[in-house]
């Protein structure tokens, strides 16, 4: 009964104790400005030059000039808050990434855009973009970075609220395709693999008309088709919007728990084009949650995909496989439901990665100002703890609300560091009292994993675009330039889309993996084991979801440090094969094809 | 002898100068706290204005009375210390941290050693969070009342968020106030979670449970204690039990902000603070007051209606709704509470307008969805439920009772008994621990005319496991329509008669008088053609019940 109240009224500000604020995402009035950058050298002192920045953004240099246009017109309709996802993909198999972003439009019935609070620019074609990537290579070898925006030639009509976006090649023909998800109608486009895109949302069977976020691709029942795991937020509509207010008694947006949460879905894919609706009986479709950031990943070690969710204010799901074509929800025996205190998080983005170099993947998650971000270790069984505190993530993520994350070995030193896309959900005091119109902007974050179970907060030193107070949402992380190091792509709300180049990770030695399975298409979920003599091995996975309703570049870029004792690159295939590569040469790419490697007897 | 000329020390100029010289310290002390004090906050007009508009003015009144004291020159130190800290408390009530913070730093400079000050800055800084300051605040509290309890458990929570957690635990075994001993507890356990030290969490968090058995929340992370130390069992209950609840701290310094606050949203608050709590007369009271600062507000009314009716006072609870629609007729909640209403009344007809009206506006309702299927299930018109049933499980699938009766819909309209059993089938594998879907299937074998559906054995089996598992009149009865199917009736006759038998024991008339019919049949050696009557108690939608 208290849930069906807390659904239908708006009204979500307890009295200010400390601990009933952390957990029911109160308005907190945090001021978060990052320090300025330190200046440069002065005549007085003599002070070491500023180290480069590890980022760059070059999205407007590079041909990619958008603004995510929420449609906000001061009804503070709730899916304007959200923002949306980005997708690194190589659409047309020319060997670098292709970019896709989302886009949104305006909510309300009679709203034009007179109304809009922020209007686009003026002849912006709206709808969801494809870029090209027309990577090419200068005299002395650098990387020229140009896109081109291919919309209209590809065919993609995207003119639905865009929220995310998953890549996957559903019918092995070698083209990824895209998976659209919206508030509304998602969107199946199948490449063509001429340059141009097919709708066959219906024919495949694949629409949902309600609020979708993340959505992810993977072979559930390992028969080497790939099947579509669609997240579901909450059963806002336009008819039941409400109206929600901060505890200062200003109007602001509606938490999740204002709301009913929605089923996911899950759809096996025939083979044949179409899909099957297998939600109920594989079970994943019969919980009822907030379903925000989603990731694939093997979490117990028995060779099967599980599917881990990230909720909203509610408790996490963790749908193990029961390797039948069912699911099992074990997240709070698990430890991955709550945070260790036993709070439900305001969960948003979601990353999978062996972190710890134990052999199994480690789960961090983003959340809430008031709240810190997540990572949940595991033993290897798939049962997990919160070490958010004593690994030092915790303090420094406290005060900031974020989005889109992902594990990246930024400078290629063979640790996973940590990146997180940062905006708030509510007003900031500070920003209103700075003047912003949009009052949500908060700086990103770069942690460093320093080996020790330990990361340190590096954001301040890792360049100037870092530091930038806006509304970041999705981030998807591949190498758009292929030189060996890990870029992100990134996509503010109500602001404009920007690409990190990554100028350090090139410094160390790097090895880049494409893993395709036998119908050519990307071998989602492979996992690589990197032997290097003595050291204990790199593990790394193939996989383009997880982070916020987005899709990341599906290649495993691994980095080595100083690059001496590489051995052999082992690679677990996702169907059981296990199969090695050795005299790899580093600091290039390899294609490796699933039945072209020495196998291994891993019995 | 003469007297010895005076000490040069108390001559008078030498004495003038001295106090000169003292009064001058003094101001130059003063005119340097005056210097580092920070200027009034300004709150601009673009952050005011989107506040309610009594807060706004409880604000700009303080801010006003602020500006007057801090530059009248015959208030002492103290008395502009506490002016300025009585404007930070205000700003603190109303979430305006960032004004509060000056406020209270200018407060503490001017009183040093007045305890509130930092001790609110401290959790202003908790709050923003800005955890070093808040650390740096609570010891400087500390420091200015060593023996504060409250404190020490802030300090020590600001600590361990830090990760500092050997000076965490430091704090806290210090703590020994009965009344925090729950949230002490539970902040060692916790530390002792995060040290792996999985025994003493055990203990700490076990004691803390005991001191305080309404902190649900103590339950998972003692359900992770007890995973560590490989106690599985013990995890699991744990887990059974966990709840969001944390130990109370009874903090009267923090605590006074909420008489400090006017208007309706902190009435608002205090309501559904209440609800939470299930104090529904509490509830009721704290939303009157908001209708009554705030009467044109449909959807405030309509919060107040639903307490009212939670309170079990329905009459008030449907002239609020009422008013409320008078007010917006459009307004979603309140046609759906009043449909809520009139269906707890008997008034099928008149819910079922307003659930319509209802889903007129959202259609994604999935309660006014339920609640019209189930109404129009009871008035026969399963073609018309059917749909609504389908919306209710694309959006609560978990909802066991809404499967069951889809699939009765679709047997009432028509549907082949092989679709039907596709779907009894499915539900059962999705929640196999809800009996009523081995009922229905057990019933529908027993009684099938298609014979791809129709098998009396596999309902016997089903029956008789039920009735092995609990012996209920609805499980004997499915054992005893089996048994019927087979041609068994001396065996039909005595199940028939057992669950006779039960429901008398259990006072269920209905049930005796359904019973008793096929038992009537079963003598004549007539089985049952159909699975379900119309009239069927387990298969019927029962009307809402008012609280």
């Amino acid at each position: 009964m208290l849930s069906q109240f807390a659904a239908t009224y708006g009204v979500r500000w307890p009295k200010m104790s400390l601990g009933r604020l952390v957990r029911w995402r109160t308005l907190l009035l945090g001021v978060v400005c990052a320090a300025a950058p330190a200046s440069g050298p002065t005549a007085e002192s003599a002070q070491p030059a500023r180290p480069s920045p590890v980022f760059i953004d070059v999205a407007k240099d590079a041909g990619i000039d958008f603004i995510y246009f929420n449609g906000m017109t001061g009804e503070f309709y709730f899916p304007e808050s959200m923002g949306a996802g980005v997708a690194l993909l190589d659409y047309d198999n020319d060997g670098d990434l292709d970019v896709y972003l989302c886009q949104g439009h305006l909510l309300g019935k009679g709203k034009t855009l007179k109304d809009a609070l922020f209007p686009p620019r003026a002849g912006e074609a709206m709808g969801g973009r494809l870029y090209r990537n027309d990577l090419t290579v200068d005299g002395n070898g650098n990387p020229i970075l140009r896109f081109s925006d291919v919309t209209a030639t590809s065919g993609i009509e995207a003119n639905g609220y865009g929220m995310g976006v998953a890549a996957g090649d559903i019918d092995n023909d070698g083209y990824v395709d895209l998976y659209l998800t919206n508030f509304g109608h998602n969107q199946l486009w199948h490449n063509d693999g001429d340059g141009s895109f097919t709708e066959i949302t219906r024919t495949a069977g694949v629409d949902d008309e309600r609020w979708s976020v993340s959505a992810a691709f993977l072979d559930y029942d390992r028969d080497g088709w790939l099947d579509l795991y669609v997240g579901n937020y909450v059963n806002f509509t336009l008819g039941n919007h409400k109206k929600c207010y901060a505890p200062s008694s200003a109007r602001d947006y509606c938490s999740p728990l204002a709301y009913q949460g929605l089923p996911d879905r899950l759809f096996h894919n025939r083979g044949d084009g179409t899909f099957e609706d297998v939600s109920a009986r594989s079970r994943v479709g019969t919980e009822t949650r907030n379903g925000l950031g989603a990731v694939v990943a093997d979490l117990n070690g028995d060779g099967w995909p599980d599917i881990y969710v990230a909720d909203d204010g509610q408790p996490n799901q963790l749908w193990m496989s029961q390797q039948d074509g069912t699911f099992r929800n074990d997240a709070v025996l698990a430890g991955v439901a709550v945070d260790m205190n036993g709070n439900a998080q305001a969960s948003m983005g979601v990353d999978a990665a062996d972190f710890d170099g134990d052999g199994d993947e480690d789960l961090f998650l983003t959340h809430l100002l008031g709240e810190t971000n997540t990572i949940y270790v595991n033993d290897g069984q798939g049962w997990f703890e919160d070490r958010s505190l004593v690994t030092g993530l915790a303090a420094p993520s406290k005060g900031l609300t974020a989005f889109g994350t992902a594990w990246i070995d930024y400078d290629n030193d063979g640790l996973l560091d940590l990146f997180t896309a940062n905006g708030e959900v509510k007003s900031i005091a500070a920003r209103i009292a700075a003047g912003s119109k949009f009052p949500l902007e908060q700086p990103n974050q770069l942690f460093r994993n320093l080996g020790n179970g330990h990361f340190a907060d590096v954001s301040t030193s890792a360049g100037e675009v870092l530091q930038r107070l806006e509304v970041s949402r999705g981030a998807a992380v591949g190498d758009i330039d292929n030189d060996g190091d890990c870029d992100i792509l990134m996509l503010n709300n109500n602001g404009p889309a920007r690409l990190l180049l990554n100028r350090v990770g090139r410094r160390n030695h790097w090895l880049g993996l494409d893993l395709r399975a036998p119908s050519g298409r990307p071998a989602l979920g492979a996992r690589v084991e990197v032997l290097r003599g003595p050291v204990k091995p790199l593990w790394r996975r193939a996989r383009a979801d997880g982070s916020y309703a987005s899709a990341n570049d599906p290649r495993v870029l691994i980095g080595l440090g100083d690059g001496h004792g590489l051995q052999t690159v082992r690679v677990h295939w996702p169907l059981g094969k296990v199969e090695e590569w050795s005299d790899l040469a580093v600091n290039r790419y390899h294609l490796l094809n699933e039945g072209a490697g020495r196998a291994v007897d891993t019995k | 002898m003469s007297r010895p000329s005076p000490h040069p020390w108390t001559s008078a100029p030498l004495l003038v100068f001295v106090c000169a010289a003292q009064i001058a310290a003094a101001a130059v002390t003063q005119g340097q706290v005056t210097r580092r004090l920070l200027p009034i906050p300004d709150l601009p007009d673009a952050q005011l204005s989107r506040l309610e508009p009594v807060i706004q003015r409880h604000i700009r009144r303080t801010m006003e009375r602020l500006h007057s004291e801090a530059r009248d020159p015959s208030l002492t130190r103290a008395q502009r210390a506490t002016a300025y800290g009585e404007a930070g408390r205000v700003l603190q009530a109303y979430h305006q941290l960032d004004a509060a913070e000056p406020c209270y730093r200018n407060a503490a400079l001017l009183a040093p050693q007045d305890f509130r000050w930092p001790y609110y800055l401290g959790y202003v800084y908790q709050i923003k969070p800005a955890l070093e300051q808040a650390v740096a605040s609570y010891e400087r509290a500390l420091a200015l009342r060593p023996q504060d309890q409250v404190t020490k458990l802030r300090l020590a929570q600001a600590y361990r968020d830090l990760n500092q957690l050997d000076r965490a635990w430091s704090l806290l075994k210090e703590l020994s106030a009965p009344e925090l001993r729950a949230a002490t507890l539970l902040g060692l356990g916790r530390i002792a979670l995060a040290r792996r030290d999985y025994r003493a969490a055990v203990e700490d968090l076990t004691a803390a449970s005991k001191a305080d058995p309404a902190a649900g929340i103590i339950h998972y992370p003692l359900a992770m204690a007890y995973r560590g130390l490989g106690q599985m069992d013990k995890a699991l209950e744990q887990v059974a039990k966990r709840g969001e609840g944390e130990p109370a701290i009874p903090d009267p310094v923090i605590d006074g902000l909420e008489a400090l606050v006017v208007g309706v949203r902190v009435n608002l608050e205090r309501a559904y603070d209440a609800v939470q709590l299930d104090h529904y007369d509490e509830a009721a009271e704290a939303y009157g007051k908001a209708v009554a600062l705030d009467p044109s507000s449909a959807a405030n009314r309509v919060s107040y209606a639903r307490a009212l009716h939670l309170a079990g006072r329905r009459p008030e609870a449907t002239r609020q709704l009422k008013e409320a629609l008078r007010l917006d007729a459009d307004n979603m909640d309140g046609n759906f509470f009043l449909g809520v209403i009139e269906e707890e009344e008997g008034d099928d007809q008149a819910a079922m307008v307003h659930y319509r009206k209802t889903l007129a506006l959202d259609p994604a309702h999935a309660q006014a969805q339920y609640y019209l299927a189930n109404a129009l299930m009871r008035a026969g018109r399963y073609a018309e439920a059917l749909p609504h049933y389908r919306v209710v499980l694309r959006y609560v699938p978990q909802n066991m009772f809404a499967r069951l009766m889809e699939a009765l819909a679709m047997w009432r309209t028509g549907a082949p008994d092989r679709e039907v059993l596709v779907r009894l089938e499915e539900a059962r594998a999705i929640n196999p621990d809800y009996a009523d879907f081995a009922v229905a299937i057990a019933r529908l074998r027993a009684t099938s005319a298609d014979p791809a559906v129709r098998d009396a054995d596999k309902a016997l089996a089903l029956g008789q496991e039920l009735y092995a598992h609990l012996r209920t009149p609805d499980f004997a009865a499915v054992v005893a329509m089996a048994y019927a199917a087979l041609g068994r009736f001396e065996q039909a006759v005595a199940l028939q008669k057992e669950g006779i038998f039960l429901a008398l024991k259990l006072a269920r008339p209905e049930l005796v008088s359904a019973l008793s019919k096929d038992l009537a049949h079963y003598r004549t050696h007539q089985p049952r053609e159909k699975p379900w009557d119309l009239d069927d108690a387990v298969f019927r939608p029962v009307r809402l019940k008012g609280s």
